[in-house]
């Protein structure tokens, strides 16, 4: 008998590292500072909203999810910036042609780029309900799901051009307004363009 | 049947529920809504520092403790439509404004990254909310904007917006000067 009961707690324990045993992770510690001289005019906010549910699972999950007492559903939201700008690093001096007789200037500024500044910092809890014995949402389950959600947005954005269009075309005619009222103040009117 | 099977069964099924239960968390479904654009704000913001680093977070709220892995960008910008100005003589002089210090957490993948949670209180079985751990980042960010000033970077990216408004605004007359009347920067508590 106390053979047997050697093997069950043989199982028992396996059983239990298996359940308790965890990863250990390596930080790996990043820097970077870049000067920059970039003019940003327009910035765009892109939001999303990311379930984590019982609802939906397939096969075994589903049956797992079945036997479970209490339900156990949350949703949350964040928003990603993307910038416009131009890089005034590549504004040479032949872009400004000033005619001072008809107090005129032509100017042509570098091409709008867009780049993706980064998402908030936390999430908004849109909705939080877990109920019976199930256990609460873990910060490592919203970490994974606000990376998923990261990257579905790129991929949303990067799949309708409309997006960036929109943010180019508003960046544009922000440019257009501030340059223009710029060299009304010291007495100059002006066309302005944008290189390709 | 003996009492030793019955036992080793029972402990089998005991085991086997605890696997199921367990690997349950891992049936949990995680759905991702359609992108919907919030805002489009014009600005004119002349940005001169780009910083992007990989910050550890070890930190507590309610007696909640998280050790985490998170990578921020921060920028030092500066607001060129709050732009102040002064005519003397034939000359312009514009004042540089104030710096603007913004941290966000970057959107490549693994930017953040949760290592360790744990609850130090006595029963020891709360899990950190979304507000305490939002709360926690947001400690952590203001702790980032006041390296910068002591980093120099703000006194950096002073000088260089100087030097850049001055080029871009040189090109179109040469009678302004751009002046900073604080290098050191007006400091993020403001």
């Amino acid at each position: 008998m106390y053979k047997t009961l050697r093997i069950a707690a043989c199982v028992m324990v396996g059983a239990l590292l298996t359940v308790s045993c965890r990863k250990e992770k390596e930080i790996n510690v990043f820097h970077e500072l870049q000067d920059v001289q970039k003019l940003v005019l327009a910035e765009m906010s892109l939001n999303k909203v990311g379930t984590i549910s019982d609802v939906g699972a397939k096969g075994v999950d589903a049956f797992i999810n079945g036997i479970k007492f209490g339900d156990r559903i949350a949703a949350y939201s964040f928003q990603t910036y993307i910038d416009a700008y131009i890089d005034l690093s590549e504004l040479k001096s032949s872009d400004v042609e000033v005619d001072e007789k008809r107090k005129f200037i032509k100017l042509t500024l570098p091409a709008i780029q867009t780049q993706y500044i980064g998402r908030d910092l936390g999430v908004q809890e849109e909705h939080y309900r877990v109920t019976g014995l199930r256990s609460e949402i873990t910060a490592q389950e919203r970490a994974m799901l606000k990376d998923k959600m990261s990257v579905a947005l790129k991929k949303d954005v990067e799949n309708n051009d409309e997006y960036r269009s929109l943010l180019v075309k508003e960046a544009q005619t922000k440019a257009r307004g501030f340059f223009t009222i710029l060299l009304k103040e010291y007495g100059y009117d002006c066309e302005i363009n944008f290189r390709n | 049947m003996h009492l030793s099977g019955i036992i080793f069964l029972a402990l089998i099924v005991v085991g086997a529920g605890m696997l199921i239960w367990r690997s349950g968390e891992g049936s949990t479904n995680m759905t991702v809504s359609e992108t919907k654009l919030s805002e489009i704000k014009e600005m004119v913001k002349l940005c001169s520092l780009e910083v992007r680093d990989d910050v550890a977070i070890k930190d507590s709220i309610n007696g909640k403790w998280i050790f985490a892995k998170n990578t921020i960008n921060g920028y030092i910008r500066f607001d060129l439509e709050k732009i102040d100005y002064q005519l003397r003589n034939d000359s312009v002089f514009i004042f540089l404004p104030p710096e603007e210090i913004e941290v966000y957490e970057s959107s490549s993948p693994n930017s953040y990254e949760v290592i360790d949670t744990w609850d130090n209180t006595l029963f020891g079985l709360r899990k950190m909310t979304s507000d305490e751990e939002t709360a926690i980042k947001e400690r952590m960010a203001d702790r980032y904007k006041a390296s910068f000033y002591e980093k120099g970077y703000v006194r950096r990216a002073r000088e260089s917006a100087v030097n850049t408004l001055s080029r871009m605004l040189g090109m179109m007359d040469g009678n302004i000067t751009v002046v900073d009347l604080k290098p050191e920067g007006y400091g993020w508590h403001r």
